[in-house]
C-alpha cells in the first residue's frame, strides 16, 4: 500500500464511494416532497378560487341567495295582486 | 455491463455508473485513468504544483458527486472531466482560495503533500506536454507547419503566408483547423 498523497486520496475517495457518501440522501424523499407540494398548491388554488367567487358574488354566500330570490318573488306577487299597473302617460298626452 | 474484474476495460460511462452504484473499484479505475490529465491541466493553468494537487482532489470529489447525473455523449468522459476541472478552477479563482465544497460535502480528510507528490505533478505536466507534442507531430503537414510557425515561433501571419506562398486567410484557416484537431484529440472540444 502506497502512502503518497495521490494513493491516499484514491483510497479515501474509493472508501467514500463504497459508503455512498456522494449520493444525495434526500433523493428518496423527493417524490413524497413533490406530491406534498402539489397537494398544498392544489388546495391553495381551490381556496383562492372560492375567495374570488365570494368576492364576485357576495349574495350567494351562506344561503342568502335563496332569501333574496324569495323576496323578489313576493314583491312581484304583491304588485300583480293590486291590479294592472297603469302605463305612464305619454309625453304631451292629456289624461 | 462488463465483468466486474475487468474494470480497466470498462468505458468511462460504465465506470461513472459504477461510482453512482457505490463501486469503489470503479472510482479507483476512473481516478487512475484520468489523474495525469487532470493534474497536467491544473498545473498548466495554475503554474503551482501544490495548488494543482489540491485542486485535483476537489475535482475527483466533484466527479463522485456528479457521477449519478453523468450522461454519456462520447466514448470518453474527458470533456466532461475537463469541464469539472474548469469549474473548480474558476470557482477557486473567484473566491481567491482552493474550492473544497465537494470534499466537505462527502467528508474527505485533508492530506499532506510530500516532495514525491510534487514530482508526480511535474511528471504529469511533462507527460502532458509530450502528449501534445505527439499530437502536433501527427497533424497534417500544412497544418503542423502553420501551427508551429504561428503558435510556437510567434511569427506574423503575413510572413508565414509569404513563406508558404499562400494568402493570410489560408494560413489562419490552417492554424485554426490544427488547433481544433488538437482540442478534439485532447478531449477539450
Amino acid at each position: 500500500m502506497n502512502d503518497d498523497y495521490f494513493s491516499k486520496l484514491d483510497e479515501q475517495l474509493s472508501a467514500l464511494t463504497s459508503a455512498g457518501a456522494h449520493l444525495d440522501r434526500r433523493a428518496r424523499w423527493r417524490p413524497i416532497d413533490r406530491a406534498a407540494r402539489r397537494t398544498v398548491a392544489a388546495l391553495g388554488l381551490v381556496v383562492l378560487l372560492a375567495a374570488l367567487l365570494m368576492i364576485e358574488f357576495p349574495g350567494s354566500a351562506s344561503g342568502s341567495a335563496q332569501r333574496a330570490t324569495a323576496q323578489t318573488s313576493q314583491m312581484v306577487q304583491t304588485a300583480s295582486g293590486s291590479g294592472p299597473i297603469a302605463a305612464p302617460a305619454a309625453r304631451g298626452q292629456l289624461t | 455491463m462488463a465483468h466486474p474484474r475487468d474494470h480497466a476495460r470498462w468505458p468511462d460511462a460504465e465506470l461513472l455508473a459504477g461510482i453512482a452504484a457505490r463501486d469503489p473499484q470503479a472510482f479507483s479505475t476512473f481516478y487512475r485513468r484520468h489523474l495525469r490529465l487532470v493534474l497536467a491541466t491544473l498545473a498548466r493553468e495554475t503554474g503551482d504544483r501544490e495548488v494543482a494537487a489540491d485542486l485535483a482532489a476537489e475535482v475527483f470529489a466533484s466527479v463522485m458527486v456528479a457521477a449519478p447525473r453523468y450522461q454519456a455523449r462520447q466514448d470518453t468522459a474527458r470533456p466532461w472531466l475537463l469541464g469539472i476541472s474548469r469549474n473548480v478552477l474558476g470557482h477557486s479563482r473567484r473566491r481567491g482560495r482552493v474550492d473544497d465544497r465537494a470534499r466537505r460535502r462527502i467528508g474527505v480528510q485533508a492530506l499532506a503533500l510530500g516532495d514525491s507528490d510534487l514530482e508526480r505533478v511535474d511528471a504529469a505536466l511533462d507527460e502532458g506536454r509530450l502528449e501534445v507534442s505527439d499530437l502536433v507531430q501527427a497533424l497534417p503537414a500544412l497544418e503542423r507547419s502553420a501551427l508551429v510557425a504561428r503558435i510556437v515561433d510567434e511569427r506574423p501571419y503575413a510572413e508565414i503566408a509569404a513563406q508558404f506562398q499562400c494568402s493570410e486567410t489560408a494560413v489562419r484557416k490552417r492554424v485554426s483547423r490544427g488547433l481544433a484537431r488538437l482540442r478534439a484529440q485532447l478531449g477539450e472540444s
